[in-house]
């Protein structure tokens, strides 16, 4: 029973209920006598720690009255320093030494027992930190763990059960991950329980559900987990444990639901209400990671940044310090390299423990050779191997010299070559006398590809063929060894080896060898059950024999096929996508290459076949596409977006291959064409972030929509960790969930979002019905580029162009360029006269005052083709023209219009920055015309914005804009306090204006990604409810510009028959007319995108 | 002709529409901090050459952009659009594609073609450059405009060395004519200012004059009927 008046019960008391704050109050309602005792000062002490705020933990325990104090207790003391130390400033070289002299010269028949027992337990927490990090063996600390349990037994004998208690959760939560640990802290929770320590059984439950959803664990059995936490740390009152339990709640709803980070902002703020700093801290981390998971860099930055600030003020060294490596991690894979640099540099220049230091040489090493500067890599390469060997962490030294070996060897130089030679030998022979067998083998593998090097780059030993008998010399070495290995590894291992035995061969020249050595590796696999690598190398033979066909047609056709349907057969029966669709793709290649050289009658069905295996390849891509939108990893999501653009892309210009040039089928190529700028926008703009706010509104009125939409992305977070075994049942699971979800008329435009489903000719008609238009799509095949044309019930039509692909890149990256455009538009605008041939065939195509619905591909969306003549007169004097990133787009676009009363609401917002008079002057008199309140210069805040854009009919922002082609969801609009990028425009919400003017510089520059879709704030707009957006392609000069959109809008406000692209039309040509303002600099910027009506 | 003969050597002054743009990029120059920027414009040869047994003309211009003191041009647009002769088109142009700052020598062929060819050169002493042939350009430079009148070279500065166009830029045409041929220059120029670790920190567009009547200057150039021993000293002939 607890003492009310002992001040150490009552401090243990609030903090075993998580009231740090509490605690604070009462310490600091004591007497200074009665803080510094030791007793007192300690609790505090761990108080303080638990709260996440070990600066006043520090001070706590410097504050100690030692004067009266046992030996037991000056030891605790001084131990209990030492760890906070590691809290306060990290872990650093000779983390223990402090700690292990005391301990050393400790006599234990000089000092209470029990107060030992308290002594080896701090001991021990101080060893486990240390032997993250190298400073201590494991053999040390794993002995030291295995301690744990008789130091708790003898502590509770003694009535000391908080710490008994603590010695178990520690012990319980170092086993390794699996169930071994979530057994050992079921079985530790209900032994807290029995000392009646509710909360720290909550703890455990807490850390069973991080487990299981780290672990993909269905989501009941993580709720199961969270909700037994809830009820034990209810029942006694627990501060913060309930926000611990809601913010686990929160991530496993990020994992598998639609929704946003809104949640673990709330639990960060309940965290602060309580000043529990640990809690706020963790939160902060978490949100960082999860918004850079999501793409938002902007936001990952700010949170890592106020984790930063709050470690510093509560002296948190250790959390931040463990995020770092992280961090960097990170930055590499965005290629922003000099910060990376900067951040081992700086890492570097700290005391850090060897093995951390080896661990940033490492990553400066990997920076360097990103940075192309092999020397620099291998220099710190080596130091990292060094300082890993010295701590006796082989493993990671061991895959250090493989790295090195490879740098060394990119050098191609002669002491490179040596150098790398020479590592590889001396690790070689150290790894044989130790039997590490797999590292032997890898390091025999790296030997011989560096002969191979040699052979192709050595300058002293090029083209030697001895080098070929040194590599084959290592393989079959290699291959002895795996006699050591389990049956199955050695088999892997085997498989392996032939497949680096063919890249022997094949620099050898040695054509049948290479064919030869994939078999043989095929013919490993097979009977030990790696069907997987097996039927990787039936995909190869099957490339090989499909280019061995391009050359001598039969046999090669024949084997071409069968290898790939051994490997197609595999791929589909495990559900390997990607390498399914890979497949199909090689299978259309290969009927297209022979379909040229077969009689007419062969060749129509070789082609018939080649696409009906593209549309086979984009139903895997599809099947990607659906299972790749829950959770998964920056990096995955960039790597499976980058693999999908450029599948799409391919599939799409060999569709284009053959129905535009080997049997021309414009309305199929059309169709073919529409399809893959669909998906392509889907790729870019639907995957990894939730869906726009408009959709998830929607959506929010049907919970059993909202059910089925959660159950697809429990299965699909799942599928990412489940084994193999597990994975087929999940995936039938998943296929049933799907059949359902598409016969659900509520889910249709969310499916769209994710899989971009395409127009066919009967949806265009019925669209643009009424509407006397053409809509133009340009295309490519390689080099070649074609027009497309559609008037809608009308075929398509199909017209071969003259320029070629890289000549207008050309143009553009010369005459178009941000330090260009000006020098070109306005005084020789008669360089655009090179590009007419992209539009010559619209005088035939069209009739005048068509309206033309332009969909560009590639360099084109760079252009204004509206500027283009069309004999002699620019297009848009000609035509009203309307741009769309694809018709797709458009769809959506129309598919929003409403009927709207003929006074428009507007939200007006007018030089954000205050330094742009013209641009203030125009929103005035909009204020004017449109009789509402503009708001000017500092009024125009990101919160005026985001409330004020809400129902309105018309949105116009006069400021300043910045496109970031290297993250152009990035872009933004400036603010008077800030900026709101591409990726913010997602969240507006109720944003449903008929017109969102952006009249800023450069707010229609798309970063072109090479599935032809653009990027940037207009589709950001257009996905997030706007009907059309008027942007500018250039920046553009403040004068012509305000004249511009004077004009259009006098021109929309007084004449209401008028469609939008006609105003904009007349506006321009307006604006050309004007003395002064005659080249296209100042007319052609300006860029309807979306619906005209 | 041997002689080089300047034919623009003007202050730049700031580009008034860049000025009025709406952009959010950096910082601009002042105009106290753009004072002293000149573009100098020098004919180096003006000669006589016969290209399928017809006479013809090639012209070697060297074009200095002289910045600020305390600021670099980052990158500068040079156009040179051929009035008259009415028609006249531009047989080739070079250089074309400079990519790093390589020596390089400049060749013509039969057929009024030119091409740069990278030489390996001995850094000569100063005794023997005043009689070099080969040029050296600082800057990755792209030229176009044959078989149009108008010729463009943009020059732009290596973005890791970020250390300016640098001075001269030597731009050679054939013309299949000779006589007296008229023409303008336009030029356009973004002069930059050294920020920390040689990052830009402040910009300004540079024009030859604000006005739309001043943004380009007239030139007229005479090539001679007959060929002379000059062509040498400015390229290799093959």
């Amino acid at each position: 029973m607890a003492d009310e008046h002992d001040p150490v019960v009552t401090i243990r008391d609030y903090t075993r209920r998580g009231a740090y704050a509490d605690a604070v109050r009462y310490a600091e309602s004591l007497p200074e006598e009665t803080r510094r005792r030791p007793g007192v000062a300690l609790q505090l002490a761990r108080a303080w720690l638990r709260q996440g705020h070990p600066l006043r933990g520090e001070a706590a325990l410097a504050a100690t009255d030692l004067a009266g104090a046992t030996t037991g207790e000056r030891l605790i003391h001084a131990l209990e320093t030492e760890a906070l130390h590691i809290f306060r400033h990290g872990v650093q070289a000779g983390v223990t030494s402090t700690a292990e002299a005391i301990f050393a010269a400790i006599d234990p028949f000089q000092i209470d027992p029990v107060d030992l027992a308290e002594i080896k337990r701090i001991r021990i927490r101080i060893l486990l930190f240390a032997v993250t990090y190298w400073e201590v063996s494991r053999a040390t600390a794993t002995a030291a763990l295995e301690e744990l349990p008789d130091i708790a037994t003898r502590l509770e004998a003694a009535g000391r059960i908080d710490e008994a208690v603590a010695a178990r959760f520690t012990h319980a939560d170092r086993l390794a991950m699996g169930q071994a640990r979530l057994d050992a802290l079921t079985r530790f929770a209900a032994d807290a329980l029995r000392v009646d320590r509710a909360e720290s059984a909550a703890e455990a439950y807490v850390a069973r559900a991080e487990q299981m959803l780290g672990e993909g664990a269905p989501s009941e059995d993580v709720t199961q987990s969270l909700e037994v936490a809830r009820d034990l740390y209810a029942r006694i009152g627990h501060q913060h444990g309930r926000i611990d339990v809601e913010r686990l709640r929160t991530m496993l709803a990020i994992d598998r639901s639609l929704v946003g980070l809104d949640g673990l902002d709330a639990c960060l703020a309940a965290y602060r209400d309580i000043d529990f700093f640990r809690g706020a801290l963790s939160t902060l981390l978490d949100l960082s990671q999860l918004s850079h998971v999501r793409g938002d860099t902007g936001a990952a930055a700010r949170y890592r940044r106020e984790a930063l600030t709050l470690s510093q003020h509560a002296g948190m060294a250790l959390s931040i310090d463990a995020d770092r490596m992280g961090q960097i991690d990170l930055l590499i894979r965005a290629q922003r390299l000099g910060e990376a640099k900067e951040l081992c540099e700086a890492a570097l220049a700290e005391n850090l423990p060897a093995w951390m230091h080896a661990s940033y040489e490492q990553l400066l090493g990997t920076v360097y050779s990103f940075l192309d500067d092999p020397l620099a890599a291998s220099a710190h390469a080596r130091k990292s191997i060094d300082l890993y060997t010295s701590v006796g962490d082989v493993a990671s030294a061991s895959n250090t010299v493989l790295k090195l070996a490879n740098d060394l060897s990119s050098m191609r130089r002669d002491d490179a070559f040596d150098e790398a030679l020479t590592l590889l030998r001396d690790w070689l022979r150290e790894d044989d006398v130790q039997q590490r067998t797999s590292d032997a083998i890898a390091k025999r593998g790296m030997l011989a590809q560096i002969h191979v090097l040699q052979f192709l780059y050595s300058p002293a030993r090029r083209g030697d063929p001895a080098l070929f008998d040194d590599a084959e010399a290592m393989l079959i070495a290699a291959e002895r060894a795996t006699d050591r290995l389990s049956p199955r590894e050695a088999a892997r291992q085997r498989g392996s080896i032939e497949q680096q035995r063919a890249q022997v061969l094949q620099a050898r020249g040695d054509e049948e060898g290479v064919f030869a050595a994939w078999r043989r590796a095929a013919a490993h696999y097979e009977p030990a059950g790696l069907g997987m690598e097996a039927a990787n190398c039936q995909y190869i033979l099957g490339v090989g024999y499909l280019n061995r066909a391009n050359v001598e047609l039969l046999p090669n056709f024949e084997s071409a096929e069968a290898h790939l349907r051994a490997a197609l057969g595999y791929y589909d029966s495990a559900g390997m996508r990607r390498q399914a669709a890979d497949t199909h793709e090689m299978f259309a290649r290969l009927y297209t290459n022979a379909a040229v050289r077969t009689p007419i009658e062969v060749s129509a069905k070789l082609l018939d076949a080649a696409l009906d295996h593209l549309s086979a390849a984009e139903q895997d891509a599809d099947a990607i596409r659906r299972e790749f939108d829950a959770g998964a990893s920056a990096t995955e999501v960039q790597q499976a977006k980058g693999a999908l653009v450029a599948k799409t892309r391919r599939n799409a210009e060999l569709a284009v291959e053959i129905l535009c040039r080997l049997r021309p089928d414009p309305a199929e190529a059309w169709r073919r064409v529409q399809r893959a700028k669909a998906r392509a926008l889907v790729d870019i703009l639907g995957m990894s972030s939730a869906p726009p706010a408009r959709v998830l509104s929607t959506l929010t009125q049907h919970p059993d929509v909202l059910r089925l939409i959660a159950q697809e992305r429990e299965i699909s977070a799942r599928l990412r960790r489940a084994s193999a075994d597990q994975r087929r049942g999940l995936r039938t699971e998943l296929d049933l969930l799907r059949a359902q979800m598409a016969n659900d008329s509520r889910l249709r435009h969310y499916l769209e979002l994710r899989t971009g489903a395409a127009l066919d000719e009967d949806d265009l008609s019925s669209m643009l019905f009424g509407t006397p238009c053409v809509c133009v799509d340009w295309t490519t095949d390689g080099e070649r580029l074609f027009l497309l044309s559609v008037r809608p019930g009308d075929q398509p039509q199909l017209t071969p162009l003259s320029l070629r692909v890289r000549e207008v890149q050309t143009f553009v990256q010369t005459h178009l360029a941000p330090d260009t455009f000006r020098i070109t538009l306005r005084d020789t605008p008669e360089l655009l006269d090179e590009l007419t041939p992209l539009i010559d065939p619209l005088s035939t195509l069209t009739q005048p005052e068509e309206l033309l619905i332009l969909s560009p591909t590639g360099p084109l969306h760079a252009l204004p083709l509206h500027a283009l003549a069309v004999d002699g007169d620019p297009l848009i004097a000609r035509n009203p023209v309307v741009y769309t990133s694809s018709l797709t787009v458009l769809r959506h676009c129309l598919g929003r219009a409403v009927t709207r009363l003929p006074a428009r609401s507007a939200a007006l917002f007018g030089d954000p920055t205050g330094d742009r008079d013209e641009a203030a002057a125009l929103v005035a008199h909009l204020e004017q015309q449109f009789e509402t309140p503009a708001l000017l210069r500092g009024d125009v805040t990101l919160a005026a914005f985001r409330t004020g854009v809400a129902g309105r009919d018309l949105v116009h922002f006069h400021g300043h804009a910045k496109h970031v082609p290297q993250e152009p969801l990035d872009s933004w609009l400036a603010f008077a306090d800030g900026k709101l990028t591409a990726r913010d425009v997602f969240e507006l919400a109720d944003l449903r204006a008929d017109l969102v003017t952006l009249a800023a510089c450069e707010s229609a520059s798309s970063a072109i990604a090479p599935g032809d879709e653009p990027l940037g704030l207009i589709p950001a707009f257009l996905y997030a409810g706007a009907m059309s957006v008027l942007a500018t392609l250039w920046k553009v000069q403040q004068g012509s510009a305000a004249r511009t959109m004077r004009h259009f809008y006098d021109t929309w406000t007084a004449q209401a028959d008028l469609d939008k692209a006609r105003v904009l039309r007349a506006a321009v040509l307006a604006t050309r007319a004007t003395a002064g303002f005659e080249s296209p600099y100042h007319w052609a910027a300006f860029v309807l995108h979306g619906s005209w009506h | 002709m041997h002689t080089e003969d300047s034919l623009i050597d003007t202050v730049l002054t700031p580009d008034p529409d860049a000025d009025q743009e709406l952009g959010a990029d950096v910082e601009a120059l002042t105009d106290n901090d753009v004072r002293g920027s000149r573009l100098l414009l020098v004919r180096r040869g003006v000669e006589s050459i016969e290209i399928d047994g017809k006479p013809a003309g090639l012209v070697q211009l060297a074009c200095t952009f002289q910045p600020a003191d305390g600021a670099r041009f980052a990158s500068a647009q040079f156009r040179l659009r051929f009035k008259t002769p009415e028609g006249l088109r531009i047989i080739d142009l070079a250089p074309r594609v400079i990519d790093d700052p390589h020596p390089v020598e400049l060749t013509l062929n039969r057929k009024g073609q030119l091409a740069v060819k990278a030489v390996a050169v001995v850094e000569p002493s100063v005794e023997i450059s005043a009689s070099k042939t080969y040029v050296r350009y600082h800057c990755m430079v792209q030229g176009s405009g044959e078989g149009t009148n108008l010729a463009r070279w943009d020059f732009r500065e290596n973005p890791d060395r970020r250390d300016g166009i640098g001075r001269e830029q030597v731009i050679t045409v054939t013309l299949p004519v000779t006589g007296t041929i008229t023409g303008e220059v336009l030029v356009s120029a973004r002069l930059a200012r050294h920020g920390l670790g040689g990052a830009v920190d402040a910009i300004r567009d540079m024009i030859l004059g604000p006005r739309s009547d001043e943004r380009s200057h007239p030139i007229a150039l005479t090539i001679p009927a007959q060929p002379s021993s000059g062509l040498e000293r400015l390229l290799h002939f093959f």
